[in-house]
């Protein structure tokens, strides 16, 4: 068959297992932190894990949905939110996060 | 005259009988492919909804039951509230986040509205079939090539499903923040506590997704048995209608649970019987982001 979707997009793919690494990150951090930072992160971890859940519909939908330039920028994004050594730094790779599934 | 009179009685008659029966034998032929569309449409909507839940599972954890709900947000005021006092805004806030997991599930149901509807529509529109419409022959050539492209819809998802299985992230982060606190603390009762959780989270991811590809691969099997009695539904007798129609009521639910490698090759079998007929091709050459046929149920 062809003209179905026989196989997923790579990039498609690579794109919400990327996001979904971020948000993984964001959740060890934050299952890490103390109320009051829990507090803060909380509608971060909330918009993220939207976020998340419709690049997922996306991929059930057919066509194409990411390049190879967003999964790299969600890697970087992962990457930042890891190395982040405050709370404040935290929130600022979430917002990044959040903003760029928000592009989907 | 009196003989002439007599013959048109006699023929009148038979073609009154002949007209019954064949009535009533298709009758029995749309009942069955009516019953196929409703099964088809069944096992899609279930497949759909059993994965709308698992994709807010994966992110935003499963539905806790209220006294965990009252801990969780016990817990939170109250290191909120050390060494000074909790506002408003933060109860508010801490308030608000129970509601999350409903409000995505319901976003995710609202996305996928549509495609449940297109399912519903299907079934829909043979539903006045077994009435003798006039316009059943059209009903059944439109709702064949509906019939497929759905059956390709459900196959997109089983291949989604397959190839990116949900993630149990909210789970798992809990579980590792859990692991890491008691790591600090030296507290081996709640390491050990937080092992078991992350082998069962595991377990349960790997159950839920299989689970959920077989019964896409259960849709696409009804789907593509719909579409055989569908297609040849003026060629075949009642009883292989009948035969048709009862291979989908049987389609195993004891698939789900099984190794999602299963539920792939039935996948690929129940593809490749849709591939095989000439009469679908143009169907299937259609690029699957068209607009889904819309059949006419007068």
């Amino acid at each position: 068959m062809p003209t179905t979707k026989a196989t997923l997009a790579d990039d498609d793919l690579a794109m919400v297992q990327a996001a979904e690494a971020a948000l993984d990150s964001l959740y060890e951090q934050y299952f890490g932190a103390i109320a009051k930072d829990q507090l803060l992160l909380k509608p971060q971890i909330e918009q993220a894990a939207h976020g998340v859940l419709k690049a997922r519909l996306l991929l059930l939908a057919p066509g194409t949905i990411a390049s190879a330039g967003d999964v790299r920028e969600a890697n970087r994004i992962k990457a930042e939110i890891d190395q982040a050594a405050s709370t404040q730094e935290l929130v600022l790779g979430a917002a990044k996060l959040i903003s760029l599934l928000a592009r989907f | 005259m009196r003989e002439r009179t007599l013959m048109r009685v006699w023929y009148g008659t038979g073609l009154l009988l002949a007209l019954l029966l064949l009535g009533g034998c298709t009758k029995e032929k749309a009942l069955a492919l009516k019953a196929a569309a409703e099964a088809f449409r069944d096992r899609a909507v279930t497949a759909i909804e059993n994965y709308e839940t698992l994709m807010v599972n994966g992110a935003l954890g499963p539905q806790q039951p209220e006294a965990q709900e009252f801990q969780d947000l016990l817990a939170g005021l109250k290191g909120l509230g050390v060494g000074g006092v909790v506002k408003q805004a933060d109860v508010q806030s801490a308030l608000a986040a129970t509601d999350v997991r409903e409000r995505e599930l319901e976003f995710v149901r609202t996305q996928l509205a549509d495609l449940r509807a297109a399912y519903v529509a299907f079934a829909a529109s043979l539903a006045r079939l077994p009435e003798g419409s006039l316009l059943a022959g059209d009903a059944v050539a439109c709702t064949t090539g509906l019939g497929v492209r759905l059956t390709q819809r459900m196959a997109v998802l089983a291949e989604a499903s397959q190839a990116a299985p949900v993630r149990y992230q909210y789970r798992f982060g809990k579980a590792v923040g859990e692991l890491n606190r008691s790591l600090k603390a030296n507290n081996d009762d709640a390491v050990q506590r937080a092992v078991v959780e992350l082998i069962e989270t595991r377990k349960a991811e790997r159950r839920d997704n299989a689970a959920a590809t077989s019964m896409f691969a259960d849709a696409v099997e009804a789907g593509t048995r719909a579409v055989a009695l569908s297609r040849s539904y003026g060629e075949l007798s009642v009883e292989d209608l009948l035969s048709g129609l009862n291979h989908i009521l049987e389609i195993r639910a004891s698939t789900f649970g099984t190794d999602s490698t299963k539920a792939m090759e039935r996948l690929t079998t129940y593809r490749k019987q849709l591939e095989d007929d000439p009469a679908l091709k143009p169907i299937l050459s259609v690029p699957l982001t068209s607009p889904l046929p819309v059949c006419k149920t007068q």
